[in-house]
């Protein structure tokens, strides 16, 4: 379906693939598993996350809706020894980084549901560019409330 | 004389070898356990990550940070303070490049030579 513009060129109609029921003012919670997290190679006396940690080629960038039941710290240092959190706004991601949401299942974890979202690239669910993992690893790095050890 | 400095980062080569093991270390992961660990690369994602390796001409770089993505993408990735360069190897053979200081990317054409033009304007040559 095309609709057509003032100067009666067809514009097409993108659908709107990003899920709004994950709001701008949630907060999420990306996992930093350990082996992400290095001594800065610029022996800066700091850590940093790497790359790979949002790289992703079909399957989306995982996030958790933390809750008050299940998905709290105690839980995710149970279930995840040595992991890192990050906590991120929605907003953030959306407009910084230039995502969208779908909620997924977790393939790998049963999480309550609606809990397992994915980010992808908007608006056309593709992969993310380098800009945008960029993005994401400075906000990351900047949101860490749980270290990875 | 020893100055106390650590020269082996800028030793010629040593970024080719320390890149070689990492990417060798990569292509023996467990399967990964949560969606936030790193997956094994597939052989040709591998095979492109040696490729990529040999077609950097540049002896001089220092040695990259290399990661697998929960979805088996490889990332080479060097940082300076001021500006980060990520090569990413996906699943289908595809190489792309980003660098943030000039803000460039894209994918590299098969023969995978023009990562040294990539590598040059990272090292502020061009």
């Amino acid at each position: 379906m095309a609709n057509v513009g003032g100067s009666g060129v067809a514009v097409p109609v993108v659908p709107d693939l990003d899920d709004h029921s994950v709001r701008d003012d949630e907060l999420v919670w990306h996992l930093i598993d350990p082996q992400y997290y290095r001594d800065d190679p610029l022996n800066s006396g700091k850590k940093v996350i790497d790359s790979g940690t949002v790289s992703h080629g079909k399957s989306g960038i995982s996030f958790l809706r933390p809750d008050s039941s299940v998905i709290t710290v105690s839980n995710i240092q149970k279930n995840f020894p040595g992991f890192g959190i990050a906590q991120l706004k929605v907003e953030d991601i959306r407009k910084k980084a230039g995502c969208l949401f779908a909620i997924e299942n977790d393939p790998l974890f049963s999480w309550p549901k609606d809990s397992h979202v994915c980010a992808y690239k908007a608006p056309k669910k593709s992969r993310l560019k380098g800009w945008q993992k960029d993005e994401l690893i400075r906000l990351l790095e900047s949101n860490l409330i749980l270290l990875p050890t | 004389m020893r100055t106390g400095e650590d020269r082996s980062a800028y030793v010629p080569s040593s970024w080719r070898e320390h890149a070689e093991s990492q990417i060798a270390k990569a292509s023996v992961l467990p399967p990964a356990k949560t969606s936030w660990s790193p997956s094994p690369p597939s052989q040709r994602t591998v095979a492109r990550a040696y490729a990529l390796v040999k077609a950097i001409g540049q002896n001089d770089l220092f040695v990259p940070i290399t990661s697998a993505s929960p979805d088996g993408v490889l990332c080479l990735e060097w940082r300076q303070p001021d500006r980060k360069l990520v090569f990413s190897i996906f699943e289908d053979g595809v190489v792309e490049y980003y660098l943030s200081v000039p803000c460039v990317e894209g994918e590299l054409p098969d023969g995978l030579e023009k990562a040294n033009e990539v590598v040059e304007m990272f090292l502020h040559r061009r």
